[in-house]
């Protein structure tokens, strides 16, 4: 099958979800008052104060669109077939396309379910760790190995402090992080030799640029440029953040005689 | 006139005095530039993406003035930096560098790679010079025209944007282009309306109340599908060929200089169309540049001339997309969209109202950013070359992280961080499916003024849809806004070829007659 044959079932596809997703807003829309349109409490009935006049005309734009894009696909020959079903299922199959959703795994959950509850340079150093081994080899089995340490953590954590009140009450789940750090740099050794390969330069500093990269940045945003940073009450953070203030901060004021 | 422009000048000389004689200036220029240079080199980052992290870091918490001095910096460093990868390694650090390649990595093969820097450096540097001169000298007639627009001017202006930057940037269908547009303007129309505090799509969410904020937007937008593209490609990196000496031949300078002038002038009128860019202005100043080549059969073999066609426009664009940015609050580039964003998250609304003394310290700061990036360049090649060997399995991993602290940082939560992760995935297959997304990004930026204007308009007129053209601004807008639509369907599209075809005999036979007479 063509690039653009390929392209067009995708368009296909894309614009019935199109079609369906502006059917749904137009629907929420017609949910805002538009014939009675209300401000501060009073009712001045003008269509042009409404607030779903602008959301009709992007959402109808969209449908039409959609429907366009619809018309297009199904001319230039996007309508599916027998064929696509088997050319998405070796596409799937792929091994770039397992690479990339292990990658699309590896960040959603560190975003969904590292970063609010694990300590951030714990969280960062795992997925650092995990990415580079995963992708940086060319092997799956590296890749597998690489999400498969990720997810653990990031399952236990979802599973014992799902509620955002708990996020930062616990500590087990960083400990779980940093066993997991561990586990992942000897598997890594371990397993590249295995496979019968020598680390190179870059594999061989991976776990150290995994560790120093979030805390120099961690160490940067939050004294450097006093921005907010993640989970201040993470295992390694908390201890960085108290040292900072109990120790180097009046030690730096007794240097400079304040 | 020319009081005015001397006024304007002596403005520019004050500010860029008060920059150049603070060192806090070169710190900040020094580390975005060289910043910028990497991410340009590094081939999977961009300068969009430059300006976006830096915006993470900068945030809101740092004075304006400041924040833009490594946000320019970084997005001059960028563009220029993607030439290293172009000229040693024939692959484009960046979108804009990609004509570079055509002639440059020829040259590099011949062993002229150190030349081709050199000239690029400096063609670059002019670029960016030129592009600068104009945005001081032409953001003042576009500032005195701006103050004439009012509400329907502003929402048609904001739709002009995005349907430009739709149209223009869509590699496969126009209408790909419209609808990442309007699903940018969707986006927008989340949280409390900016008229009647109407909550819109929050469906019980409380952070959707303040609607979707910039920053994570940008970092999804932008960030997240480069690294997912970067992870499924593996490790790239590959080794730069011998370099040579690295200095720019001035006579060879001075004989360029029309080139270099004509390029410039290309670069910011490019950089002036809302969403279009860099990449755009240097393939078609390359374009031009060999159609007016003494010897156009050299283009593609390792032509100085096509190499200094594509770097002085794609520089030169710099200052023309920061023109709309400025006037009007329209980005003229994606990275001008990212600035756009760290502009809005520091309370400056640029538009007919920004304060003057911004734009000429933002001239000022540009014209100190191209003098660092020159000598950064001749200076620090070697050290930027080395860059290369890097990997992206290496850097792209970092990136995420620097992207989730940043966007964190700026919003303050997760929830930014949730919302950047989905823009990201939905990005990611939007890109897959050769939808552009700039316009998403300006969508999202210029949605909320969309929609207050537009229904400013309409409360000022009581309803009157005439008032879009009882106007002559707004009437040329609506006019450009029509054509551009039209001239994309197949049904316009048809009807103007026989028109064109059915006007061809008259034409003909108008020149028969001329002769016969």
């Amino acid at each position: 099958m063509n690039e653009r044959t390929r392209l067009r079932q995708q368009d296909f596809w894309t614009a019935l979800t199109l079609i369906a997703v502006s059917g749904f807003f137009l629907f929420k829309t017609s949910e805002i008052p538009f014939f009675q349109a209300n401000a501060a409490g009073v009712e001045s009935g003008r269509w042009y104060n409404s607030a779903a006049l602008v959301p009709y005309g992007i959402f109808a734009a969209i449908l039409l669109l959609g429907v366009m894009l619809l018309v297009t696909a199904i001319r230039q020959g996007g309508t599916p077939d027998a064929g696509q079903f088997r050319s998405v299922v070796a596409w799937m199959r792929s091994d770039s396309v397992q690479r990339m959703a292990a990658g699309a795994l590896v960040m959603l959950a560190y975003i969904f379910a590292l970063v609010p509850r694990v300590d951030f340079i714990l969280s960062s150093a795992l997925v650092l760790l995990a990415l580079i081994y995963g992708f940086h080899e060319t092997r799956l089995r590296a890749t597998r190995i690489a999400l498969l340490v990720v997810l653990v953590p990031s399952v236990y954590a979802l599973a014992a402090h799902l509620p955002r009140s708990e996020w930062n009450a616990h500590h087990d789940d960083d400990w779980l992080t940093l066993a997991a750090f561990v586990a992942l740099t000897l598997v890594m050794y371990v397993e590249i030799r295995r496979a019968g390969r020598r680390p190179d330069a870059y594999l061989k500093i991976a776990p150290v640029i995994a560790v120093a990269v979030p805390i120099l940045l961690i160490i940067a945003m939050a004294f450097g440029f006093r921005q907010n940073v993640p989970n201040r009450t993470g295992l390694v953070f908390q201890k960085i953040e108290y040292h900072y203030y109990v120790t180097i901060k009046p030690w730096l004021a007794g240097k400079d005689g304040r | 006139m020319l009081d005015f422009i001397f006024a304007q000048f002596a403005g520019f000389a004050s500010q860029f005095l008060e920059l150049a004689t603070d060192p806090v200036t070169y710190i900040y220029l020094v580390g975005s530039v060289a910043l910028g240079i990497v991410f340009g080199a590094l081939p999977g980052l961009t300068a969009t993406l430059a300006v976006t992290i830096l915006t993470g870091f900068f945030g809101n918490k740092f004075p304006v003035e400041q924040s833009l001095i490594a946000l320019i910096g970084a997005y001059v460093g960028a563009i220029y930096g993607g030439s290293y990868p172009s000229i040693l390694l024939n692959i484009p650090g960046t979108a804009a560098s990609a004509a570079t390649a055509v002639d440059g990595y020829p040259l590099a093969k011949q062993g002229r790679g150190g030349e081709a820097l050199g000239m690029t450096t400096t063609a670059s540097f002019i670029g960016t010079l030129i592009g600068t001169f104009c945005l001081l000298v032409f953001v003042w007639v576009l500032m005195a025209m701006s103050k004439q627009i009012a509400s329907p001017e502003k929402a048609l202006l904001a739709l002009f944007g995005i349907l430009v930057s739709g149209t223009l940037m869509s590699s496969d269908l126009v209408i790909k282009g419209w609808i990442a547009g309007l699903i940018g303007l969707a986006m927008a129309m989340v949280g409390l309306d900016p008229i009647l505090s109407e909550q819109r799509y929050t469906f019980g969410w409380s952070y959707l109340l303040s609607g979707f904020q910039v920053v994570p937007v940008l970092m999804g937008a932008f960030a997240i599908p480069q690294i997912l593209f970067g992870l499924r490609e593996g490790p790239q990196a590959g080794s730069p060929v011998q370099v040579g000496r690295i200095r720019p031949n001035l006579r060879k300078v001075r004989r360029y200089m029309p080139t270099i002038a004509r390029s410039g002038a290309i670069g910011v009128g490019i950089g002036s169309l809302p969403g279009v860019g860099e990449d755009v202005s240097g393939w078609v100043s390359y374009g031009v540049g060999k159609s007016f080549s003494k010897t156009p059969e050299e283009f593609g073999k390792g032509s100085l001339e096509g190499l200094i066609s594509s770097e002085t426009a794609n520089n030169a664009c710099i200052g023309g997309a920061l023109i709309p940015l400025l006037v009007l609050g329209i980005p003229g580039s994606p990275p001008a969209a990212a600035l756009l964003g760290a502009l809005m998250i520091n309370n400056v609304t640029p538009g007919p109202t920004i304060d003057p003394a911004l734009i000429i310290r933002i001239v000022a700061i540009l014209v100190l950013a191209s003098f660092t990036m020159f000598v950064l360049g001749l200076f620090m090649a070697r050290v930027f070359i080395s860059v290369l060997r890097l990997p992206q399995t290496v850097f792209l991993p970092v990136v995420l992280v620097l992207t989730t602290i940043g966007s964190f940082s700026v919003g303050g939560g997760t929830n930014d961080l949730f919302l950047m992760i989905v823009v990201g995935m939905v990005s990611y297959a939007l890109i897959r499916m050769q939808y552009p997304i700039a316009p998403l990004v300006i969508g999202v930026i210029l949605g909320g003024l969309f929609d207050e204007t537009f229904r400013r308009s309409l409360l000022v007129s009581d309803g009157d849809l005439t008032t879009f053209l009882t106007r002559p601004g707004a009437a040329i807008l609506v006019f450009l806004n029509v054509v551009l639509v039209l001239v994309q369907l197949p049904a316009a599209k048809r009807l103007l070829r026989r028109v064109v075809r059915s006007s061809r005999p008259n034409i003909a036979n108008a020149r028969t007659d001329e002769k016969g007479a």
